[in-house]
């Protein structure tokens, strides 16, 4: 078996890599006719003209990066927060269940449900609905993941720091937040990924006035602009790979 | 009482901690599915004439909506089953090397791409002018256009297959190699190999098995994420049949009023087929703690 392991090794390598080296060739390529393997002609224009904003294209990344920020924040506080409740209550189990359910809905059908709902209050097209309606995903999400954190060794922690004569604000600031760091900071990441790669539910909330990167990318697709597809597929993908690899490399090794 | 008082008073916090959830996650869920309902029997919407079973009994008699179901299933079936026997290989193939050897950042990379952006992808791959098109002409495999394969937008959905084993593989194969390093297998796989177990034995009797049992929640929830899959089929599909989300999309944003009932009336079977596999999954969960 070993003699085949090197050759699977490689075409698993190819295969992990290439959708990040096809799109940033799109990205510089001219021209790219059939049958020609490798596009005729390369340039950086499509990468210089961001800085002026051709296509809209900053003021999505800008759009997007502010979305993933405050909903990754409010969600990750928010989960943080009912989870504990949640831990709390007698029919926690039940609770814990009711948190799976707008998560494995299609965002898109969910989204679809509920725009009655942001039509009614007027936040449909709006920046604050689009924000809105991520937060009715990512806050179950962020209760999910953070929920494993209330377990006795906390229960524990929180009780001898008690008995030490630690008041509530002291246990919370010194004890509590500081074990739950580095899951904090996973929530956080992920959440922030979920609001990132976000496209359906931003499509039917946004009902296309709020542009970000994911509906840039449809938006070129549609109009068969592969290479400006390929720049903003791009913009979409390499900060959360840069993101994971210092994750792997500094955040999680470090907490190991 | 004092704001300090207040904000970390137990009692208060933790009711205050479920009311937040009432509102946040249980309200917009129990209320969306109510106002689907309403609006399918003819109860609310602008249409609304009262109550009426019109709407739902011309959808049930429509083979459109079983069609579309079935055809989400094959695709997450496929999907999940190519993705597996995928994964499984990789970890018998390379065991806990995936998550420890220099090179175990690239498995995680398909993992920072979105459904949009790995369609657009395979778009890009396996289209009749696309990179493994360009590659067979130029070995001479092929002749022309014509001699390549509809890979995407085809009737069987094999582009929509084949994308989302690419997203599905290298996250079953990071998660079952932490499975396989957590569960101790490389040991159970020692002692049955002392034993005088062969390889094949060992695969098929004790590392597959448990890898598969500590990952079945985790597979259902993938095969709950791929059965209503939007970005990838809208991309890769064909207008007939389509996935149950696409399908949903289009009855609900067409400018044919009479469409949106039924819609509602999909939306409503769809959430309930969700909520079927949920309760697997809770059922398989509970008997995986106990």
């Amino acid at each position: 078996m070993k003699h085949l392991k090197h050759p699977i090794a490689i075409f698993a390598f190819l295969a992990f890599t290439m959708p990040y080296v096809l799109l940033f060739v799109l990205s510089i390529a001219n021209v790219w006719n059939f049958p020609q393997l490798l596009p005729s002609g390369y340039s950086t224009k499509r990468w210089s003209g961001l800085s002026e904003n051709t296509g809209g294209l900053l003021q999505s990344l800008q759009l997007s990066c502010m979305i993933g920020l405050i909903v990754a924040t409010f969600s990750t506080i928010t989960g943080f927060a009912i989870s504990r409740s949640i831990s709390l209550h007698s029919k926690r189990k039940y609770l814990l269940f009711a948190c799976y359910f707008p998560l494995a809905l299609s965002p898109v059908i969910y989204s679809l449900l509920l725009n009655h709902f942001f039509i009614l209050f007027n936040l449909s097209g709006t920046f604050i609905g689009i924000v809105i309606a991520q937060l009715i995903i990512t806050i179950p999400f962020g209760i999910l993941l953070l929920s494993s954190l209330w377990n006795e060794n906390m229960r524990s922690l929180e009780q001898v720091s008690a008995t030490l004569g630690s008041n509530l604000r002291q246990t919370f600031f010194r004890v509590l937040l500081p074990v739950a760091l580095p899951q904090l900071l996973v929530c956080f990441f992920q959440i922030f990924l979920i609001s990132w790669f976000e496209y359906g539910l931003t499509t039917i909330i946004g009902v296309g006035k709020v542009q970000t990167l994911t509906l840039k990318v449809y938006q070129y697709i549609g109009e068969a602009n592969i290479f400006y597809a390929a720049l903003s597929s791009c913009i979409l993908i390499f900060p959360p790979a840069i993101f994971l690899w210092l994750n792997k490399r500094f955040v999680f090794s470090k907490f190991n | 009482m004092t704001l300090e008082n207040m904000l970390f008073n137990n009692k208060i916090v933790n009711r205050s901690g479920i009311i937040c959830f009432m509102l946040l996650v249980v309200l917009p869920f129990a209320g969306s599915l109510i106002y689907a309902m309403l609006y399918a029997f003819g109860l609310t919407g602008i249409l609304s004439i009262g109550f009426t079973t019109t709407h739902v009994s011309g959808m049930l008699q429509n083979p459109e909506m079983f069609f579309s179901l079935g055809y989400s299933f094959y695709i997450a079936f496929c999907s999940i089953l190519l993705a597996l026997i995928l994964s499984l290989s990789g970890v018998l193939l390379f065991k806990t090397t995936i998550s420890k050897s220099k090179w175990s950042f690239f498995p995680y990379l398909p993992l920072a791409l979105p459904a949009i952006v790995t369609a657009f992808v395979s778009l890009q791959v396996f289209n009749k002018t696309g990179v493994l098109s360009r590659v067979l002409y130029q070995i001479n495999i092929i002749k022309n256009l014509s001699q390549f394969p509809d890979i995407v937008n085809d009737k069987f959905g094999i582009g929509i297959i084949l994308t989302h084993v690419l997203m599905a593989t290298p996250f079953f194969l990071i998660f079952f190699s932490n499975i396989y390093e957590a569960e101790n297998v490389k040991a159970l796989s020692n002692v049955a190999k002392s034993l005088g177990a062969l390889s094949t034995k060992i695969a098929k009797t004790i590392v597959i098995p448990i890898l598969l049992k500590k990952g079945l929640n985790t597979i259902l929830l993938y095969f709950i994420f791929v059965f209503g899959s939007y970005e990838i089929p809208l991309i890769l599909g064909q207008q007939s049949p389509q996935m149950i989300s696409v399908l949903i999309v289009r009855k609900m944003q067409r400018y044919n009023l009479m469409d949106i009932p039924q819609g509602y009336f999909l939306s409503i079977v769809y959430s309930l087929a969700v909520i079927l596999l949920l309760a697997v999954f809770l059922k398989s969960k509970n008997q995986a703690i106990s």
